[in-house]
Parts: structure tokens; C-alpha cells; sequence
């Protein structure tokens, strides 16, 4: 419960930056609706999760401590309240993803089974991308300059987005289409697989920056 | 009850509460059976520590003065027990061995000195 | 009844070591925490809410350490910081909210009669605040739930004499009830002047002294006169001279008062003067 509760702080946080959310959410329908592939508005849900994500993690501040870590707490409340807030990203964008199949298939359109097999691949992509970058800020944030640090949080969320247009278009493009849809159902599940390893691993990283912090100076 | 705190005074601050407040017991403004303000009470209003009154509190105890009480606080005693009035007779018995001695060596007969005593009560 | 046990603390830095503070503080008292900038004030502060992880030694809050159980250990402690601690684009009622979430004790009622008692709006920005006003929040959020130990960072620095006096007063306040305690550390000693019950000071890192500050004023003597009439004896016991053109002014511990001439004029030392001494001694 106290790990939610610090949770709540993270959002109260960085609530100036949740305020761009619907214009992200209108960016990614437009980006649907010019004719892009599913996957399209997926992996620029996902980036924006990234970048959103790692936010509280640049209005860190010394002072703070003296309320934050003050409050009746261990350092795994407060990791894991920050890891669940990361995590909340991910969720809402799966969400979203959801909701936009769902609209695709009361439109009647046919969603291929390898779009929601390379989706799993993205998300577990996305996790881990997450997880790096939260062990990073973890272990070495308090030492980057604030540039850098901008740099941490926003490059991977940007790359893998670019990443995966290309991929895309690559797929697309050299007709890989049929090969992937003919091993469809063994994708999907690969994917599955890749997703839960990637959750395993995000548990593992909890684990480690909780051990670290809880002997670091106002974290 | 008053009690005014000098910084410049001479005496430490405990001393300055203590002999006010003795002051105040034996000309009558405080009442005999009177309960005193906390010692924590008195340090917040005098605005001084509780070390501080706690001395100033135990000092008029051991002479006397008051006498704490499970769940009463710190009672005025009489100022005519037993203990005071010994006290008293001993700082009076002093201070007429001392005239009577510095009488003896100069000289002084016994009726002069008790003229002298004389005198001094019927001013 | 101990409220606060401070054992073998000592805090390692690159440039800087706290080394071995050493004190309890009992139910219903103030500690005055005095020393130069720089001296570790902070840093021990720090270490007993747990901001900062000592490298070495213990401490228990009513008899409960940190690293036993961090949620009660923190639950008692009231914290009002040097600098001001609410995240920069909170709220007032975001304040309140975390408080609710996470004290069980804390009273929305209390803290909005709080914010009513210091004039502090609630629509305001609180990084607008000015700096009274910040204190002002800060204690309102302490003193909305029951702590036992009020540990204070320099919470008077850059405040007016009235605002500072009115501070005391809560302190005082605070401790009436006998059972909870403060520990405020500054630099500015007619602050503890008359309200600390005792006086911890140290000076880079270390213990210069420690004891109830009524025992500190009574040892020692200030003690002024001419460099000339003084004794190589009394030479070795005085503290800290400090020499003028026309004199010096020292400290002499009260049992050496013997050592004094007619010639030397002496008085009761404050808080300030021994501070000054000492840390011009080295000692």
C-alpha cells in the first residue's frame, strides 16, 4: 500500500507532463488513421510510456528528502512505488492498444495473428527497455549532469520508436509478411514467453536498485 | 504570581526564580496551601528551560518552601514549619554570635551591647 | 526514559568525517545541536532522521532503531528542514493528501486550523511562499500528528525575532506534556540561549561539549584583563584567549577560579562566549 501511495507522489510530480497525455493519444490516432500499420501507433504509445516513465526521475531533489524519505517508510516502499509508477506507462499503453484493436475489429477489419505476435515482442521490448534504464538512473542518476540525464531518459524511448518504424516498413517491404504469417500461432507464443521473461527480469532489477538505495544517502 | 527573568542580573536564572518566588511566599502575595504552576508550565510561560525551573523548584523544596504532591503539583507550604523556623532561628543565632563577638573584642561591656540591641529593634 | 540514544555515530565522507557523537536526550527536554557552518550539524541531524545512512554506530528512537523498523522509527520523528522540502510544484492540498496516505495519526482538521492560525492559502503556490510562510507549512505538517521527537534543522535561520520567538514557543509547547522531545540545531544562540535544557556542540566533526546548558554556563568563568598580569599557570588554564590592544578575554574553568587576581575581572559566560572560546582554543 505504501509503495502505491509513493506512486501517487510520482504523479503528483511530473502531473505538469501528464497533461500532454490526450495530445499523445491524438497524435497516435492520426498516425493510425493516415493508413500506418496497427503497430504504427503501438510503438509511439510505447516511446511515450518510455519517456514518461522515467519523468519523476528528473525532478529528483536533494531537499526533497526531507519529507520523501521522512515519510514512514523502507527503501523498497519507495523503489517499488517508483518502478509501479514506470510500470503504470506500460499498462496504460497496453491498455490502449487494447482499446484500439477493438475499435479495428468493430470496424470490421481483420487483424492478422503476427501483428499481435510482433505487438508481444514490442512490449517485451518495451519492459526491458524500461528496466535498463530504471537500473541506470538507479545506480549512476545522482551522478549525471541534468543534460545527460534528459539524455538517459529520452534517447531510448525516441531510438526504439524510429527502430521500429524501420523495422516495420522492413517487414513490409521484403515481403517477410507471408513467412511471418504462416508460422503465426508459434510467434504469438514465442512472444508470450519473451514478455514474461521480460517481467522477470523488471522483478530482478526491483530487487537490485532496492538493495542499493536502501544504503544510499537521501534516497 | 510574577516573575521577571534579567539577563543582566548576576544571579543565574534559576537562582532569579527561586528568591522571587521566596520573596512572594513570605510577604504573603502567594498563599500558604496555593499550588504552584507546573515546572514545565512555568518554564513555557517564563520562557526558560525546564532544567532551569526544575532547580529553581527543588532548591525551594529542600528550604521549605513548597512540597510536591503526587498529583497536586508543587503546594506553598506554611512559612512557620518547624524547618524554616529552625532555619531562620540558626541565621539569627549567627548573626548575633557574630555582634556579639566583634562587641568582646572590642571590649564592649554587656550593657552597652544590649543598648545597642535595644536601640536597633525599637527602630 | 531515554527518548533519543545517539551511540559511537560517525559518518564518513571524501572531505569530511563525523566522528563518534555520543548523547542521550530524555523525555520532555530541548537539545541545543551548536557548531560553526560546516561542522556536522547537519550531517548528525541527517543520520537521526535517516536521510543520511551512518557508516558507523546506533541510534534508537524510544528505543527503536531505524533498521529494526523503519516505519515506526519514522513515525515519530517531526522533521523541519534548513531548506524547504515539499516538492517544488506540490500543492497545499497535495500536502495533505500524502500526509493522510501515510501517517495514521495525522488530522486534515488540525492542519487545515494550522493553516488557518499562520495565514497560509491554500491556493497559493507553495514555491511562492516567502520563507516564513514555508517554515510555517512545514511545521503545520509536523505538528498535525503525534510525534515524539522534533528534530530541527536550522529551522530559525533567515526568520524575523518575532517569527523566532514564536517558534520557541511552539517548542516549548511541544515538550510540555513530558513524554516528547526536540533536538534543533543552529547558529544562532540566543536562540537556545534560554530554552535548550542541553547544549551538544561540535566543531569539525568532533565533540567539544556536552552537557545541560545551566552546568555549561556555571563552569566557566569569561574572564578579561591585561596580558601582563597573567601567570604562566593561569596561562595553561585559560580557554581560548582572545587578545586586543588593551586586553585579552578568555574562558577559565569555575574550579580554577582560585588562579584569579584582583587584577582580573571576571563574569558569567554566555552560550555564544564559550562557543567562541572553544572554537578559538581548537579544542
Amino acid at each position: 500500500m505504501k509503495a502505491i501511495h509513493f506512486m501517487i507522489i510520482d504523479y503528483i510530480k511530473v502531473k505538469q507532463q501528464m497533461y500532454f497525455m490526450p495530445m499523445f493519444i491524438v497524435i497516435a490516432l492520426v498516425l493510425w488513421g493516415n493508413g500506418f500499420s496497427i503497430l504504427v501507433p503501438f510503438s509511439y504509445m510505447m516511446c511515450v510510456s518510455l519517456i514518461l516513465a522515467t519523468a519523476p526521475f528528473g525532478t529528483c531533489k536533494k531537499e526533497d528528502a526531507g519529507f520523501l524519505v521522512l515519510l514512514p517508510s523502507t527503501a523498497a516502499h519507495r523503489v517499488i512505488g517508483r518502478f509501479l509508477y514506470g510500470m503504470s506507462f506500460v499498462g496504460f499503453a497496453v491498455v490502449c492498444s487494447g482499446i484500439f484493436i477493438a475499435f479495428y475489429q468493430m470496424m470490421e477489419k481483420e487483424i492478422e495473428a503476427w501483428t499481435i505476435a510482433v505487438s508481444l515482442y514490442l512490449l517485451a521490448f518495451c519492459l526491458l527497455m524500461i528496466t535498463v534504464e530504471f537500473l541506470i538512473l538507479y545506480l549512476v542518476g545522482e551522478n549525471l549532469a541534468p543534460q545527460l540525464l534528459g539524455i538517459v531518459r529520452v534517447a531510448p524511448g525516441m531510438g526504439s520508436f524510429f527502430a521500429m518504424m524501420y523495422i516495420i516498413d522492413d517487414v513490409g517491404a521484403m515481403g517477410k509478411v507471408s513467412m511471418a504469417r504462416d508460422m503465426g500461432g508459434e510467434m504469438t507464443q514465442i512472444g508470450a514467453i519473451a514478455v514474461a521473461a521480460a517481467l522477470a527480469i523488471w522483478v530482478a532489477a526491483v530487487v537490485i536498485c532496492v538493495k542499493v538505495t536502501a544504503k544510499r544517502d537521501y534516497v | 504570581m510574577k516573575i521577571i527573568i534579567s539577563n543582566q542580573s548576576e544571579l543565574p536564572i534559576y537562582a532569579q526564580i527561586r528568591e522571587q518566588l521566596k520573596e512572594q511566599i513570605l510577604n504573603g502575595q502567594i498563599l500558604e496551601g496555593s499550588t504552584l504552576p507546573s515546572i514545565r508550565q512555568l518554564a513555557k510561560e517564563v520562557g526558560v528551560s525546564v532544567i532551569t525551573t526544575t532547580r529553581a523548584y527543588s532548591d525551594l523544596e529542600t528550604e521549605g518552601f513548597i512540597a510536591s504532591m503526587q498529583g497536586k503539583g508543587s503546594v506553598v507550604l506554611s512559612t512557620d514549619n518547624n524547618l524554616l523556623k529552625e532555619q531562620s532561628l540558626m541565621r539569627i543565632e549567627e548573626g548575633l554570635t557574630t555582634a556579639i563577638e566583634t562587641a568582646r573584642t572590642m571590649g564592649m561591656s554587656e550593657e552597652e551591647l544590649l543598648h545597642i540591641f535595644k536601640n536597633l529593634l525599637e527602630r | 526514559m531515554e527518548l533519543l540514544e545517539v551511540k559511537n555515530l560517525s559518518k564518513h565522507y571524501k572531505a569530511f568525517d563525523l566522528q563518534n557523537i555520543n548523547f542521550t536526550l530524555p523525555k520532555g527536554y530541548i537539545m541545543g545541536y551548536v557548531g560553526p557552518n560546516g561542522s556536522g550539524k547537519s550531517t548528525t541531524l541527517n543520520l537521526i532522521t535517516n536521510i543520511c545512512k551512518c557508516t558507523e554506530g546506533e541510534i534508537r528512537i524510544n528505543g527503536i532503531s531505524c533498521e529494526e523498523d523503519a516505519v515506526a522509527y519514522k513515525e515519530q520523528i517531526g522533521y523541519i528542514g534548513d531548506e524547504f522540502y515539499f516538492p517544488n510544484n506540490f500543492k497545499v492540498k497535495n500536502i495533505r493528501r500524502v500526509l493522510q496516505n501515510f501517517y495514521p495519526t495525522f488530522s486534515a482538521k488540525k492542519f487545515d486550523g494550522f493553516l488557518q492560525r499562520w495565514n497560509l492559502p491554500e491556493k497559493k503556490p507553495i514555491k511562492d511562499f516567502s520563507r516564513g510562510m514555508k517554515v510555517m507549512l512545514m511545521f503545520a505538517s509536523v505538528l498535525s500528528r503525534d510525534t515524539k521527537l522534533m528534530v530541527l534543522d536550522e529551522a530559525t535561520n533567515g526568520l524575523d525575532p518575532v517569527m523566532r520567538t514564536e517558534i520557541l514557543q511552539l517548542l516549548q509547547e511541544y515538550v510540555m506534556d513530558g513524554e516528547r522531545s526536540v533536538i534543533f540545531s543552529t547558529h544562532i544562540l540566543s536562540d537556545l540561549e534560554q530554552i535548550a535544557d542541553y547544549i551538544y556542540f561540535i566543531h569539525q566533526g568532533r565533540t567539544v561539549l556536552y552537557d545541560a546548558k545551566d552546568e555549561l554556563i556555571e563552569s566557566y568563568l569569561l574572564v578579561k584583563g591585561e596580558k601582563s598580569a597573567v601567570s604562566s599557570e593561569l596561562e595553561k588554564a585559560l580557554i581560548g584567549v582572545i587578545d586586543n590592544a588593551y586586553g585579552f578575554e578568555a574562558l577559565l574553568s569555575s574550579d580554577q577560579a582560585g588562579l584569579l587576581g584582583t587584577e582580573f575581572q571576571y563574569e558569567k559566560p554566555n552560550i555564544d562566549q564559550i562557543v567562541v572560546h572553544f572554537i578559538k582554543d581548537g579544542r
